[in-house]
C-alpha cells in the first residue's frame, strides 16, 4: 500500500520554504543602509543665495562616537538638490524622519514659500508636524551657532557638543503654553494656510541674541511671500484666537499707580462675524483666567477683596488695548487674515462667504471689528493679598 | 455540492467587516471625489442606507431558501445562471482583489518605501492567504475575530490619541460646492462593498441570527468610515487633499507621552486586514470555480488564483493606466451593484417562478 504524503502537510512545508527563500532573497538582495551611513537630520535650514540657488543647513545626530552633532551646507537650484547634494560632503544618506524643525531664512520667505515647502509634504520621509520658524537673517546662522566659542575644551566631544540643538530650539515651539509670545506653528499649518488662498501664514521669528536663540515676535505672509515682522505683542492676539493664552504676562498699572504683574491660567476666544452694510464685523469676546504674579507694593499692606475688581478691570483695559492695535495692524496695515477670519465667516455667513471670497484680502481692510475682555482672576499664588476673605485681615490696610 | 463547514455570524461579521475596513482606511481626495472631505460623511449615511438596499435581494432570497446559497439557488433555476453566476463572479472578486492589493502596493511605493522591494510583502501576503484559504473557513472565521479586535484596537489607538487634534474649523458646512462630492464618495463607499457579494455566497455557512449580523457589519463599517474621515479632516484640514493617503499622514502626527508616530500601527492594520480579505476572497473564488470546474482541477483554484492576483497586482501598479483603471471607484461600482444585487435577484425571480410551476403542477 503506497502512503500518499497528506496534501495540507505538503503545503504547509512547500509554503515555509518558500517564505523563508523569499526572505532570504529580500535580506541578501535589498540595499539595507547600515545606522553608521545614514545622516540623521534633525534640523533643517533653508537660505537662498545671491544667485537664486537654495542653501541648506542641516544638523544631524552623529552615528560616530567621536562627536554628538554633525552641521552640514550644501547648495542646490532645488530643496531636494541641496538636501541631496549632502551626500557630496558626508558620502552619508539623509534620513529625515526625525527631523524636529524647519527655519526659513528670511530671503527665502521673501522670494516665496511655494518653492520651499512642496518637498517636505511630498517627501515619503517627512512628517506634518515638523515646527516650522522664521530666521530674521539666515537660517544656518542658527544652525550653526556655537553657545560659547569662548570656552576652549580639551575634550573634542565637549567642544562640539557647543552647537545650539534642533531640539532645543523645536522647544521654543512646544513650549507654547509657557508664554504668550511662543507660537507653534507646523508644515501642515503652513501648507494649509498656503492652500486656503484666504487664510494668511504666520511664523515664529528666531533671532540671535548674545549667542543665543530667542523668538522675537511673529512673520506674516502675504499670499506665500513675506510681508512684515511684527512684535511679540501680535503674537498675543494670534494665541488669544487659538484658544491658547497660557503663561503670558500682563503688566498693569492701577489709579493709585500699583503696578501689578499677571499671568493667563487659561483662556477661550468667541468671534461672532456679523455683517453691516454687506461688510464683515467681527465681535472677538476673549475671556481668560488669570493669576496674580506680582503687585509692586509694601508687603505690610495688605490689598483688600475689592482690589481685585480693579486688578481685573486693569487688566481687561490693558488686554483690549493690546488687541486692539494688533487687530489694526493685521487688517488695516498689513493687510494679512493669520487669524483666519475668513474661516469664521465661512461657517457663520455661509452665504456671503460663496460670492464674496475671491475679493476676500481687498474686502478684509473694509472689516471692522470689537473685542470685549472678560478676565476673572482665580488664583494669587501663596501671598494672601489682595485678601480673598475680609473678616480675617492682617497687617495694615 | 459539499455541505459547507458552519461558521458563527459573529465570525462572518468579523470577517466582512475587516474586509470592508481594509478599503476604507485607504481612502483620498481624488478617490472620494474631491476636496469637500466633510461632505463624505453624508456619503457614509447614504451607503450606509444603500447597502441595505442592496442586500435586499439577499435578504429575501435568505427567507425564502435559508440553507442553500447563492450558487446553489443559480443552480436550482438552471445551469446558464449557474455559470454565468459563477464566472460573473469570479471576474468580480478578482478585480476586487486586484484593486486591494494594487492600492497596497501602490502605497508601499509612494509613501513608506521600504528597503525591501514592494513586491515582495505582495508575494508574501497572497501566499498568506493562499494557505488561509487552503486552511478553510472555520480557520478565517476563528482568526478573523481575533484580528477585528486588533484593527479595532489599534484604530481606536489611533483615534485616541488624535482626538485632541481636532479642530472644529477644519469642518466645512456641508454641501457647500453642491451635493457632486457626496456622490462620489457614495459610490467609493458602495465599490468596497464586495461584502454584500460575500454573505449572499456566504450565508448558508453561517449560524445564528444572519440578518442582525449583516446589520452589526453595516452599522460597525460605517461608523468607522465616519470616525476616519472626521479624524482626516478635523485634524489635517485641507492638508488631507495633498496626501494620497491622509490616514497614513493623520497617524505619523498621532502622539501622547512615549508613543509617538502610529503610522507603524496603521500599516500592520492594513496588512493583517488584507492578508484576511484576500483569504476570504480565495475561499469565495474556489466555491465559484468548484460549482463550475470539475473535479479534477479544483483543487488547484485557490492557487491559481492567489498566483494571478499576485502577478496581476505587480504588473497593475507598473503601468499608470491601468493602475487608475483598477482604482477608480465609479467603475467598480456597477460590478458591486450588479455583485450584491443582481444576481441574487435573478436567483430569487428564477427560483420563486419554479416554486410557482412546482405547485401549479401539484
Amino acid at each position: 500500500m503506497v502512503r500518499r504524503f497528506p496534501f495540507l502537510k505538503t503545503l504547509r512545508i512547500v509554503t515555509t520554504l518558500l517564505a523563508i527563500l523569499i526572505l532570504l532573497f529580500a535580506m541578501t538582495t535589498s540595499t539595507r543602509v547600515p545606522l553608521h551611513q545614514r545622516v540623521l537630520v534633525q534640523g533643517i535650514g533653508v537660505d537662498r543665495t545671491d544667485s537664486g540657488q537654495f542653501h541648506v543647513t542641516v544638523q544631524a545626530v552623529s552615528t560616530s562616537a567621536s562627536t554628538s552633532v554633525e552641521v552640514y551646507e550644501t547648495d542646490g537650484d532645488s530643496v531636494f538638490d541641496a538636501l541631496n547634494n549632502i551626500t557630496l560632503v558626508s558620502g552619508k544618506t539623509p534620513f529625515y524622519t526625525h527631523n524636529s524643525i524647519l527655519i526659513l531664512g528670511r530671503q527665502c520667505a521673501e522670494s516665496g514659500l511655494t518653492d520651499v515647502m512642496d518637498f517636505f509634504v511630498r517627501h515619503h520621509q517627512t512628517r506634518p508636524a515638523e515646527n516650522v520658524f522664521l530666521a530674521k537673517d539666515k537660517a544656518g546662522d542658527i544652525l550653526t551657532l556655537k553657545s560659547d566659542p569662548q570656552i576652549t575644551m580639551n575634550n573634542q566631544q565637549l567642544q562640539t557638543n557647543q552647537y545650539v540643538l534642533a531640539s532645543q530650539i523645536e522647544q521654543l515651539a512646544s513650549a507654547g503654553d509657557l508664554n504668550s509670545q511662543l507660537l507653534e506653528v507646523q508644515v501642515m499649518d503652513v501648507a494649509n494656510d498656503l492652500y486656503s488662498e484666504s487664510c494668511d501664514v504666520f511664523l515664529p521669528v528666531l533671532s540671535i541674541e548674545e549667542k543665543q536663540i530667542a523668538v522675537r515676535g511673529c512673520a506674516v505672509f502675504s499670499g506665500d511671500k513675506l510681508k512684515a515682522i511684527l512684535s511679540g505683542n501680535d503674537t498675543v492676539l494670534i494665541k488669544a484666537v487659538q484658544d491658547q493664552l497660557t503663561g503670558g504676562a500682563v503688566q498693569i498699572s492701577l489709579d493709585d499707580g500699583t503696578k501689578a504683574t499677571l499671568s493667563f491660567l487659561h483662556s477661550n476666544c468667541e468671534t461672532k462675524a456679523s455683517l453691516r452694510d454687506n461688510v464683515p464685523h467681527f465681535d472677538l469676546t476673549l475671556s481668560c483666567e488669570m493669576n496674580i504674579d506680582e503687585i509692586a507694593r509694601p508687603m505690610a499692606e495688605k490689598q483688600s477683596i475689592r482690589d481685585f475688581e480693579a486688578l481685573q478691570k486693569a487688566a481687561d483695559k490693558k488686554i483690549r488695548s493690546v488687541l486692539s492695535q494688533s487687530l489694526d495692524t493685521l487688517l488695516y496695515k498689513e493687510k494679512v487674515d493669520v487669524l483666519c477670519l475668513s474661516k469664521t465667516l465661512l461657517h457663520q455667513q455661509t452665504d456671503w462667504w460663496k460670492q464674496n471670497e475671491k475679493q476676500w484680502h481687498e474686502i478684509l481692510p473694509h472689516c471692522t471689528y470689537s473685542v470685549t475682555v472678560n478676565s476673572t482672576i482665580t488664583a494669587e499664588g501663596q501671598e494672601m493679598s489682595p485678601q480673598t476673605i475680609e473678616p480675617f485681615s492682617t497687617g495694615k490696610a | 455540492m459539499n455541505q459547507p463547514t458552519r461558521i458563527s455570524t459573529a465570525q462572518l461579521v468579523s470577517l466582512m467587516t475587516v474586509s470592508s475596513v481594509t478599503l476604507i482606511i485607504a481612502c483620498n481626495a481624488s478617490l472620494l471625489g474631491g476636496n469637500d472631505l466633510t461632505d463624505n460623511l453624508l456619503s457614509c449615511a447614504i451607503a450606509f442606507v444603500g447597502n441595505f438596499l442592496l442586500a435586499l435581494p439577499v435578504f429575501f432570497l435568505l427567507r425564502a431558501r435559508p440553507n442553500s446559497g447563492l450558487l446553489l439557488d443559480a443552480q436550482r433555476v438552471g445551469k446558464w445562471l449557474l455559470y454565468c453566476a459563477a464566472i460573473f463572479y469570479i471576474l468580480y472578486f478578482l478585480w476586487i482583489d486586484l484593486q486591494y492589493l494594487s492600492m497596497f502596493q501602490f502605497f508601499l511605493s509612494n509613501v513608506f518605501r521600504p528597503v525591501t522591494p514592494a513586491w515582495i510583502f505582495t508575494v508574501m501576503i497572497v501566499l498568506a492567504a493562499v494557505y488561509s484559504a487552503f486552511k478553510g473557513l472555520d480557520a478565517m472565521g476563528r482568526a478573523a475575530a481575533v484580528i477585528l479586535t486588533t484593527v479595532l484596537l489599534g484604530l481606536s489607538l489611533i483615534a485616541v490619541l488624535l482626538l485632541s487634534d481636532v479642530k472644529p474649523d477644519n469642518f466645512t458646512p456641508l454641501l457647500y460646492h453642491g451635493p457632486t462630492q457626496m456622490l462620489s464618495g457614495t459610490a467609493f463607499y458602495l465599490s468596497g462593498g464586495s461584502c454584500i457579494a460575500l454573505y449572499a455566497l456566504l450565508f448558508p455557512t453561517a449560524s445564528g441570527n444572519r440578518n442582525l449580523g449583516f446589520c452589526i457589519w453595516n452599522l460597525l463599517t460605517y461608523a468607522v468610515a465616519g470616525a476616519i474621515l472626521a479624524l482626516i479632516v478635523g485634524v489635517l484640514g485641507t492638508y488631507a487633499n495633498l496626501q494620497l493617503f491622509p490616514f497614513y499622514s493623520a497617524a505619523t502626527m498621532a502622539n501622547l507621552g512615549t508613543f509617538q508616530r502610529m503610522d507603524s500601527v496603521f500599516i500592520c492594520i492594513w496588512i493583517i486586514g488584507l492578508f484576511l480579505k484576500l483569504a476570504i476572497d480565495l475561499h469565495a473564488l474556489s466555491l465559484c470555480a468548484n460549482a463550475i470546474l470539475p473535479k479534477k482541477v479544483r483543487a488547484f483554484t485557490i492557487p491559481l488564483f492567489g498566483l494571478f492576483i499576485c502577478a496581476g497586482t505587480i504588473f497593475i501598479v507598473n503601468n499608470r493606466t491601468l493602475l487608475n483603471l483598477f482604482l477608480n471607484p465609479l467603475l467598480t461600482a456597477p460590478f458591486t451593484i450588479a455583485a450584491a444585487a443582481l444576481f441574487p435577484l435573478l436567483s430569487l425571480i428564477g427560483n420563486l417562478i419554479k416554486d410557482r410551476r412546482r405547485k401549479r403542477h401539484g
